[in-house]
């Protein structure tokens, strides 16, 4: 009930509003700049029935025409609308800058005015216009222009071309144009998104005055070159409704369509080209703002599996022409040709999306194979740097499989001392030793040092040493006579020795003393011991020119070796007779010839 | 004098202790799986001038565990220096060099080439020295034996023998004197960068020959200033940074 009453007060209230709209006074010339052989027409437009119109002084202007009154009054879903305007033709009477002054019209006892008009009057122009040549209202009332987002930009680095149609109030566009030339855009990569509806019309300037306008067409570009670029025009075909000056039975005002041609005009930006202060080496031409990543869908595997590598580039930027880095991965894992996959959406703001690589990698032997960080570079316009995304690294581990291959078949051709070394195939991955057998370093060089030289020459002098040895030793053999000798004379030394340490005992001592002369004198006179005769020994010695003296001393010794055995001999004689012996052994060894 | 011996000798068996004592330590934190502390440990035997196949083949371990394969392959290689024939190093050397990136196919050898090398490979030229010491004395030995010997049998079997161990004697010396040659002429380098741009000339701005990736090894054949020039098994061959490599 109380929701019924406020329902229909809200619609009163609506009503009142519409009865009491605003009362509307406004003055409009048809051109705002017109040669001086020129007309011009000013309509002075209400919205209400007023009384009393007083029109402006027109100074400057010679009336050519009016005052022409015209009252229109429709009703439109019950809402009624009126207008009455009053007209007037004007001719300019001196160039320059003219001021329409104010009208004014009294409405329900009010006064309200006209804003006053400025008009800019030049030299005669070559065809004069009543301001009705459709040709002529159509060219002035029609634009079509290319926004350029960004004239300076970098190279590879998103720009938007954008037509819009722009179209005053005055004409109209009710029909479809058609396009007469599409621009191609040579050095770049484009990607155009035309409106899907062009029923979306915006409000806006054009040189000041308001305008309607539709956004035809959003070319996205990307710039494959350095330098002055040019972007050809976008040519249109359009037809358009413009209003004359006559009206109908209804009247209504008679419309002219004009086909006009119409195009954005030629523009051109200049690219820079990327700075090379702190381009990175591996920088593959990547504009605009990305991640990477790098991704494998198994870590473990066996030998003669397949896992599958992905890299992948995201973010907004010339994703279609860069190129990703290629991974590397050890020898020894087979990787095969990798499959790119785009996931590109282009739109007004840019290219977004992924690429990605995905490689197949077979792992042939076992082990543990890392696969380095990736480093990915790209240009960021926004900040005008370089930057650079590492991948994680990623460790894959084969924990069954061979080592190496199987020994190729031919090396078996090879006998089996130098065939080349084959580590089986089935060996592990060999633990640390435990003993640490250190050694210095610095390890002298045996190999041609002195030690080395002796002991390798060294041997080899020894044999003619032992050559020359082993002769002598021979003669020594085959002398027989000389061996006696020198048998008899190593006796006499060793007897007269155990002579000189049996001294206490005089026996043992003159039984050695003889033995030790007997000896001597067969190694010395070459006799045997049958032929121990005094006498001869005498002969003999004298013979070989042993002075007397010596002979008889020897003698002497000899005798009393003899009588010692069987008469007592004081220690002084034994030691005299000791020395006699030695002393008549060194004489007889000076004389003897 | 005498006294300063001491200190010395007293230094060195301190240093020894002190290094054994890193080695255990590296093998407790590898067994730990901690590799970054065992590194540090077994790089500072290195450090203090000493070394072993030993040390050298951990360190390669560990840098494997850790996923470096540029230094894994360099200690290796390493390990190989000092002892060539060791199977161990051999086998985790192969599993290094299957994560390495670059797969170089060395040029084809001649089948004597290839006897040259797998004989080679048995001994350092510093065990081909010994060995030449081996035969001189054991032909000497042969050569008097058969000199003194007394029955024409004895005499004829030693000769024979003398004659082996002469021709042994030789083709030893001559596999040291060509092992050490080559051992001059090795100038082996492993990339360590984990990825190098080969240049035709030592500039940067020369032209760019082709890429290599670490762990890779190479030969040095040239350097001129802070650029080396390098040769790979497959013959290519172009400068490189001083910095991008380790040289063995």
């Amino acid at each position: 009930m109380n929701l019924k009453h406020l329902f229909f007060l809200f619609l009163f209230s609506t009503f009142a509003v519409g009865l009491q709209a605003q009362v509307k006074f406004d003055a409009k010339v048809s051109k705002k700049k017109l040669g001086i052989n020129e007309r011009l027409r000013v309509d002075f437009e209400m919205n209400a029935d007023g009384d009393d119109f007083n029109p402006p002084r027109f100074e400057n202007f010679r009336v050519v025409g009016g005052p022409n009154q015209a009252i229109s009054n429709s009703y439109i879903n019950g809402i009624r609308s009126y207008s009455k305007t009053y007209s007037y033709f004007l001719s300019p009477t001196r160039q320059g800058k003219i001021r329409i002054g104010q009208a004014s019209i009294i409405v329900n006892g009010k006064r309200y005015k006209s804003i006053p008009l400025d008009v800019q009057v030049t030299a005669a122009v070559k065809n004069p216009t009543e301001g009705i040549n459709p040709d002529i209202v159509a060219e002035d009332n029609v634009h079509l222009i290319a926004e350029i987002s960004d004239p300076n930009p970098f190279l590879n680095e998103r720009i938007t071309v954008t037509y819009k149609l722009y179209v005053s109030k005055e004409v109209n566009i009710t029909s479809q144009w058609r396009q007469l030339d599409t621009p191609r855009y040579a050095d770049f990569w484009s990607k155009s998104i035309d409106a899907v509806r062009l029923d979306k019309v915006y409000e806006g300037k054009y040189n000041g005055e308001d305008y309607r306008y539709v956004i035809l067409r959003t070319t996205v570009l990307y710039p494959q070159k350095t330098g002055a670029l040019d972007i050809e025009p976008l040519t249109l075909d359009v037809p358009i409704d413009v209003p004359g000056t006559k009206r109908n039975l209804f009247g209504r005002v008679l419309t002219t369509r004009v086909n006009k041609t119409i195009s954005a005009g030629k523009r051109t930006i200049t690219v820079k080209p990327l700075p090379l202060e702190g381009q990175p080496a591996n920088f593959g031409g990547a504009v605009g703002e990305f991640r990477f990543n790098i991704q494998s869908d198994k870590m473990v595997l066996d030998a003669n599996e397949a896992l599958t590598l992905t890299t992948t580039v995201s973010g907004n930027g010339n994703l279609m022409t860069l190129s990703l880095p290629e991974v590397k991965v050890p020898n020894s894992l087979e990787i095969y040709e990798p499959e790119r996959i785009e996931n590109i959406r282009t739109q007004a703001s840019g290219i977004s999306g992924s690429i990605s690589e995905s490689y197949t990698i077979v792992p042939q032997y076992k082990g543990t194979y890392p696969i380095r960080p990736i480093v990915f570079s790209y240009f960021d316009p926004k900040t005008e740097t370089y930057k650079s995304v590492t991948s994680n690294e990623l460790v894959i581990e084969v924990p069954n499989g061979p080592v190496t291959t199987e020994p190729v078949v031919a090396s078996t051709t090879n006998n089996g001392l130098f065939s080349e070394e084959i580590i089986l195939k089935e060996e592990n991955f060999k633990y640390i030793k435990l003993e640490a057998n250190l050694a210095s370093i610095q390890q002298p060089i045996f190999f041609q040092s002195t030690l080395f030289w002796s002991l390798v020459g060294g041997p080899l002098l020894l044999i003619p040493l032992f050559i020359v040895g082993g002769r002598k030793r021979k003669a020594r053999l085959a002398d027989v006579k000389g061996n006696r000798l020198r048998k008899a004379n190593r006796m006499a030394r060793k007897y007269l020795y155990e002579a000189k340490k049996n001294k206490g005992d005089k026996i043992v001592f003159y039984e050695a003393l003889e033995r030790a002369l007997h000896n001597y004198l067969k190694a010395k006179l070459s006799i045997e011991t049958g032929e121990m005769e005094k006498e001869y020994i005498e002969q003999l010695l004298i013979k070989r020119q042993v002075s007397e003296e010596v002979v008889a001393d020897f003698k002497g010794l000899l005798k009393s070796c003899e009588f010692a055995r069987y008469t007592p001999a004081s220690n002084v004689t034994i030691q005299q007779d000791y020395e006699k012996a030695a002393n008549t052994i060194s004489t007889i060894d000076k004389q003897i010839q | 004098m005498k006294k300063l011996l001491y200190l010395l000798l007293c230094c060195s068996t301190l240093l020894f202790g002190q290094n054994e004592l890193l080695f255990e330590k590296g093998k407790e934190n590898y067994k730990s799986e901690n590799y970054t502390e065992a590194i540090a440990n077994w790089t500072k035997i290195v450090k203090s001038e000493q070394q072993s196949s030993e040390v050298y083949f951990n360190l390669g371990n560990a840098h494997y565990k850790l996923n470096q394969i540029g230094p894994s392959i360099y200690y290796y290689e390493k390990a190989l220096q000092v002892d060539p024939a060791d199977t161990d190093t051999k086998i985790n050397l192969a599993f290094a060099e299957n994560a390495r990136i670059d797969a170089i196919e060395p040029l084809p050898k001649t089948v004597f080439s290839k006897w040259y090398i797998s004989m080679a490979r048995l001994f350092t030229y510093e065990g081909w020295a010994y060995l030449v010491v081996v035969f001189s004395m054991l032909f000497v030995l042969l050569f008097l034996l058969y000199y003194f010997g007394n029955s024409e049998s004895k005499k004829r079997f030693y000769f024979s023998s003398a004659i082996v161990s002469v021709l042994l004697f030789l083709g030893v010396f001559i596999m040291a004197y060509s092992t050490f040659n080559d051992f001059k002429n090795d100038k082996p380098a492993i990339i360590f960068a984990i990825s190098t741009q080969i240049k035709t000339a030592p500039k940067m701005s020369s032209d760019d020959a082709f890429v290599l990736h670490e762990g890779t090894k190479v030969q040095i054949l040239d350097s001129d200033g802070d650029w080396l020039r390098i040769v790979l098994s497959d013959g290519k061959d172009g400068w490189i940074p001083k910095t991008d490599l380790k040289i063995l």
